[in-house]
């Protein structure tokens, strides 16, 4: 089966897919994160941490502009010759296979944890692989149609939040960068990782219909996920102490747990259960850019036998790999490494290259 | 395979026609001979022989139930019989007339009633128009019945419906093209499209997957629906079946296609989308705030009628801590007696009141009320009393079955029935988790499902904001002056920008 590739990416599809690939599982646990850096200044740090990203997507932005139609994995053998860019093609597609794995893992370990203790580990990976698979075999145009989707359904579970305001401590925030800047500084590098998604423009851009607007998307998507980590720490530094955040894995969820309506008690497992469809909207856009790039590199029926086999592979690890908190929280380590490296040290690095690629150019042409 | 014995016996037994005779002798004798070999000597078959003041013979041909009877007579046997008019297709009053030498385009004609007249001596045949068969008045639509819509349903002739229509629409950038379908049933389908609005490339698909369909025989147009649609694992209909002549004119002006085939008195509408299924002609003669409450409603409804269920399950066996004490105390009492887990307890009632449904369908209306106290009171009730099922269950399988009814479209309706099923299943198995992985599920298929190659998801996935108007609630129609997108229109304007109010 091919992939069915027709069709335009809108801003909106091109945008929301952005930050439908940002916003995951660190919206539980940024608030305790970036906190055991910067204390109740981490607002500020993530402010910095946006700063960055948008510099780093206009960097993207700024690549992708030499090459309308072509996608990373295209360009790659362009810039390094035929063996390196394969080389970096693997690379690249080993990262996002181990972004969507680990994404999963973390996901579902998160569901047993908190909602289903006793459910066998291996049906509850085949139930969440069914979306998984679905979605990816239809391509990228389905996944950003299916972006628009969720962004609307999704829009509510931010809001959700501000249930908890009512009993709100705004001093808790107040002396701004009392220990000096250098907390604030150190805790930037780790509001970095939640904002890891936005490479995906390397796959989105030559589908953007309008190409003139990409700098626009990237923007507005980091900007959207800013706003959520923003309102996530704040929320939790005016109703925890920055020692008390410290004690919760996911302080998020400890935000929703108190929440009642004269309908429902325990919100937070109504909200968890849905926001299951955001975290999996985290692990297709990265499992479908390692599919990419493995096709890349060999042929474009491998399409859908890879997509089968990669979806097995995770159900069958299931049955070998016993998750803890432990491994899940060195998963995740491991991802926001590779991901500072994949995302921000090695877009600098290609764009350094394009540019100098592009001055030999110019200066041939003269 | 079937199919294929039925298509080469119907070549050999052509072929066997063809051996006797191809075209009109001049002999008037060998011509009714060859027709009544052809006919098989069948009894419906009148050979009406005739003769002149000046001694020409002729045979008027025609098969009898198939022909207006008062046409024959006063506008065909009366001049030729008795005002002794020539056997010349120009001096017979009769509105449609032709000639033809072909014997297998007489057979042809008599079959849809026309009747032939062979005149001896002469190498052709004339063709009368005088069609005139059984056919129902026409009625209201049941099953899409509305309160200030017209009241005039499409019927099984399509020359009737296509009326119906250009009554609606008299412009001339109605296309008609018309194909037959069916290698026996030689069907008419008509394809009816606006020109200027639809796509040209969306009729010319259309037509081709319309030639591609070789089958015996169409009765409905249900079933041509099945041979056009692009995904056949679906409960969702890729294509709108409907009877009223004025929801298909509203289809056609947003750039849609219409099919209209003969013998059948619904029409398909496509490229569809989702929540056109959601809309009704009524909304538009309704005030627009009403009508969009209506639309909040149906959106709702849906929302009930598929998950209900699933989140009673839900609750009830795994996540029972998301409810409040006072209420989680008062369900236990009412389901204190119920022996069943809470998957078979409501997979027993939502099973029972589809069969109630079922049940009351085809019955005449007298009886079916009384199927519908009989199921709904009676059984409920006793079911409670029983401790069979819960009072609560019973609650929620009655807002369900409600919920379903509020939508629209009967088909649209019957696929929502069926999805909360298997959301019952994996709400069963895994809770609140199972019933957020499973409406997952359900969006992943409607975003990535097409009609005729159009997303089944627009507006909502991909996002259209201009079509919003007329989808989740239904602005004022000055403020609709463009046509939706989602089916493509080539002509965006529908009307020049309009004011607020009748008032200058």
């Amino acid at each position: 089966m091919e992939m069915p590739e027709k069709g335009r990416l809108s801003l909106s599809q091109f945008t929301f897919t952005i930050y439908k690939t940002q916003v995951g599982i660190a919206v539980l646990s940024i608030a305790r994160e970036v906190g055991q850096y910067a204390g109740r200044d981490s607002w500020i740090s993530i402010l910095i941490g946006w700063l960055i990203t948008m510099v780093f997507s206009l960097l993207i932005i700024n690549i992708m502009k030499k090459h309308p139609d072509k996608t990373l994995f295209d360009i790659l053998p362009i810039y390094f010759g035929k063996w390196l860019g394969g080389a970096f093609t693997l690379v690249w597609a080993a990262y996002g296979l181990y972004a969507s794995f680990s994404t999963f893992y973390a996901t579902l370990f998160l569901i047993q944890v908190w909602i289903l203790p006793n459910t066998p580990t291996f049906s509850l990976y085949v139930l969440f692989l069914i979306p998984v698979y679905m979605l990816c075999r239809h391509g990228i145009i389905a996944i950003g149609h299916y972006s628009d989707f969720v962004y609307l359904f999704c829009s509510w579970m931010p809001m959700l939040l501000l249930f908890s305001v009512h009993d709100a401590h705004w001093l808790n925030l107040l002396p701004i960068a009392a220990e000096g800047w250098l907390p604030i500084i150190t805790g930037v590098q780790s509001t970095l990782p939640p904002f890891l998604g936005f490479e995906m423009a390397f796959i989105l851009y030559p589908y953007l219909q309008e190409k003139k607007k990409a700098t626009k998307g990237v923007l507005i998507a980091s900007t959207l996920s800013m706003m959520v980590y923003l309102l996530v720490i704040i929320l939790a530094n005016i109703i925890f102490s920055d020692k008390e955040i410290q004690t919760w894995i996911w302080p998020t969820l400890a935000l929703l747990k108190p929440i009642q309506f004269a309908f429902l008690e325990r919100l937070e497992i109504l909200f968890l259960s849905f926001y299951t469809i955001i975290q999996l909207m985290t692990v297709i856009p990265y499992l479908y850019l390692a599919l990419r790039g493995l096709t890349q590199l060999t042929r474009k029926s491998a399409y859908h036998p890879l997509l089968l086999f990669m979806v097995a592979a995770i159900a069958v690890s299931s049955l070998f790999v016993d998750m803890t908190n432990e491994r899940i929280e060195r998963f995740l380590d491991w991802l926001s490494h590779a991901g500072l490296v994949m995302a921000f040290g090695f877009v600098a690095f290609l764009w350094t290259v394009s540019q100098l690629r592009h001055l030999i150019q110019r200066r041939r042409a003269m | 395979m079937f199919f294929r014995v039925g298509k080469t016996k119907q070549r050999r037994q052509k072929q066997d026609v063809k051996s006797i005779e191809t075209s009109v002798s001049t002999k008037l004798a060998e011509n009714v001979e060859a027709l009544n070999q052809r006919f098989a000597s069948s009894p419906d078959l009148i050979i009406k022989e005739l003769q002149n003041s000046s001694g020409q013979k002729a045979a008027l041909v025609y098969l009898e139930n198939l022909v207006d009877k008062t046409a024959i007579n006063d506008q065909i046997l009366r001049p030729l019989m008795i005002e002794n008019t020539a056997f010349d297709p120009a001096s017979i009053p009769i509105h449609k007339t032709s000639t033809t030498r072909a014997m297998d385009q007489i057979e042809s004609s008599i079959f849809i009633g026309k009747s032939v007249l062979l005149v001896d001596g002469q190498p052709w045949a004339i063709i009368f128009n005088t069609q005139g068969w059984p056919q129902r008045s026409i009625k209201e639509p049941q099953i899409e019945s509305t309160l200030k819509g017209g009241h005039q349903g499409l019927v099984e002739t399509v020359g009737l419906n296509i009326a119906l229509i250009r009554r609606y629409l008299p412009h001339r950038e109605l296309m008609l093209t018309k194909t037959l379908v069916g290698e026996r049933s030689q069907t008419t389908v008509f394809l009816l499209y606006l020109r200027d609005i639809c796509q040209p490339e969306l009729v010319k698909e259309l037509e081709n997957r319309i030639d591609r369909i070789k089958i015996d025989a169409l009765i409905n147009a249900g079933e041509l629906e099945e041979y056009l649609e692009d995904h056949w694992f679906t409960v969702f209909p890729q294509f709108m079946q409907t009877e009223r002549p004025d929801t298909i004119v509203s289809q056609l002006l947003q750039g849609r296609i219409v099919l209209i085939v003969d013998n059948s008195p619904v029409a398909l509408v496509g490229p569809m989308n989702f929540t056109s299924f959601f809309q009704n002609v009524d909304d538009y003669s309704l005030r627009w705030i009403l009508a969009s409450f209506l639309r909040f409603m149906r959106f709702f409804a849906f929302l009930i009628a598929i998950s209900l269920p699933a989140f009673y399950i839900a609750t009830i066996s795994f996540n029972y801590e998301i409810l409040p004490i006072d209420l989680m105390i008062s369900i236990g009492m009412s389901r204190e007696r119920v022996p069943f887990p809470p998957l078979l307890e409501a997979f027993i009632m939502e099973v029972t009141i589809e069969m109630i449904r079922e049940a009351g369908v085809r019955l005449p209306s007298p009886i079916g009320q009384t199927i519908g106290v009989v199921g709904g009171i009676v059984i409920g009730q006793a079911a409670v009393q029983a401790g069979i099922v819960s009072n609560v269950m019973v609650i929620v399988v009655a807002l369900t079955a409600i919920s379903s009814y509020i939508i629209p479209n009967y088909d649209m309706a019957s696929a929502i029935r069926l999805i909360r099923f298997p959301l019952m299943i994996i709400a069963s198995m895994f809770g609140m988790v199972g019933i957020a992985i499973g409406m997952m599920i359900l969006s992943i298929h409607i975003v990535t499902t097409t009609s005729l190659g159009y997303p089944y998801g627009s507006p909502i996935a991909p996002i259209r904001l201009p079509d919003w108007k007329d989808t989740w609630y239904r602005l004022p129609l000055w403020k609709m002056d463009k046509r939706p997108i989602s089916a493509d229109p080539r002509q965006s304007m529908r009307q020049g920008h309009s004011r607020k109010s009748g008032k200058n």
